[in-house]
């Protein structure tokens, strides 16, 4: 990585951002729509924008796509069925 | 709470550290106006996060039995908080297994309590936002949130307890020695010095301080929250500024990011 890079990584990208709180709040849709397959960056830009910006939120993000990526359907995703 | 559900011990010390004091940006919280982002002109915060008009779907059937059931009483609910446990359990794990490669071995070893904790605390969070859950995912996906944030909190905190913080101003200020090397040219050396320039001239001490940590060394901002009694939110935007300032600064002298303007 050359100094303009290493510069401009520290610097983060140039775009309008969400915030954490409030790409938080879009996480889950956000997630759901791109293990879809759905272009979620555009629909959410402010989102995508804050992740690409945010370390931390970046890495919770990836964890939760994996997650729901990894995690086959099981049993356990359902809720048990009632007992009456 | 429900007393029959069985938690690990300090499960409900943990629901009041997070109420208490979370320093987390859990979805829900976003109307509290604990974290600092919401109200700030220099995120797009204020307009809606999705681009896009997004009206929710109908909720699947999955979703709607979880909520149904974990809005019963008795032993429906008390069948589905269980459930709902070892579903946090089984994400966090998931998670912390992921990231095992790249922790330390302290924090390797502890993944199955640190898991654990994080199932509990994503518990208690879910059983009281349930009203926060808007039905624009699968509820599962929404749940398993609650439970990787809270696994990757303590994973980062973890890897990083003891360690010092302090980038104290010699070690900055040899920036371009830190960050050039050998090869590079004049103009990648000049640019260094003006960002190290600019770091010193133009932000505040807690921007420099926030700059330095996260962006130049790679403090997680959690940690650095948790150390400065912040939360996630507040210091991200303190980060957001800083980066902004220093952005203008080196626009300014003719060292901007190439073709790039910030559209906000
Ligand atoms: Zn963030």
């Amino acid at each position: 990585m050359n100094v303009r890079d290493s510069v401009d990584r520290a610097l983060g990208p140039v775009a309008p951002d969400a915030g954490c709180e409030s790409a938080a709040v879009n996480f889950a849709q956000y997630a759901d729509g791109a293990v879809a397959g759905e272009d979620v960056s555009r629909a959410f830009p402010h989102v995508a924008n804050h992740l690409a910006a945010c370390p931390d939120c970046n890495q919770d993000y990836e964890g939760l796509v994996n997650c729901v990526r990894e995690l086959a359907v099981s049993s356990e995703d359902t809720p048990p069925p009632p007992e009456h | 709470m429900d007393e029959t559900l069985k938690l690990s011990p300090g499960a409900v010390a943990h629901l009041g550290w997070l109420r208490e004091s979370s320093r987390l940006c859990l979805p829900g919280e976003a109307g509290t106006g604990r974290i600092g982002a919401i109200e700030t002109p220099a995120l797009a915060s204020e307009q809606p996060a999705g681009g896009a008009s997004h009206v929710a779907p109908a909720l699947d059937a999955n979703s709607r039995a979880w909520l149904a059931a974990l809005r019963a009483s008795g032993p429906d609910k008390d069948g589905a908080l269980r459930k709902l446990h070892a579903l946090l359990l089984r994400a966090a794990r998931h998670e912390a297994y992921r990231r095992r490669p790249s922790l330390p071995d302290p924090v390797a070893r502890d993944l199955d309590d640190l898991a654990l904790q994080a199932a509990d605390d994503a518990l208690l969070s879910i059983t009281g936002k349930l009203d926060d859950f808007r039905g624009d995912s699968r509820f599962t996906t929404w749940a398993y949130m609650f439970a990787i944030v809270e696994v990757s909190s303590k994973l980062r905190r973890h890897a990083w307890r003891g360690r010092r913080l302090n980038f104290d101003e010699e070690q900055w200020s040899r920036l371009p020695d830190r960050l050039a090397g050998p090869d590079d040219q004049a103009e990648g050396r000049e640019l260094l010095r003006a960002l190290r320039d600019a770091i010193a001239t133009q932000l505040s001490a807690r921007q420099r301080e926030v700059f330095i940590a996260v962006a130049l060394n790679g403090v997680p901002i959690d940690v650095l929250a948790e150390r400065m009694d912040s939360t996630r939110g507040a210091l991200y935007k303190v980060l957001h500024d800083a980066r902004r300032r220093l952005r203008a600064c080196l626009e300014e002298q003719g060292l901007g990011r190439p073709q790039l303007k910030e559209t906000q």
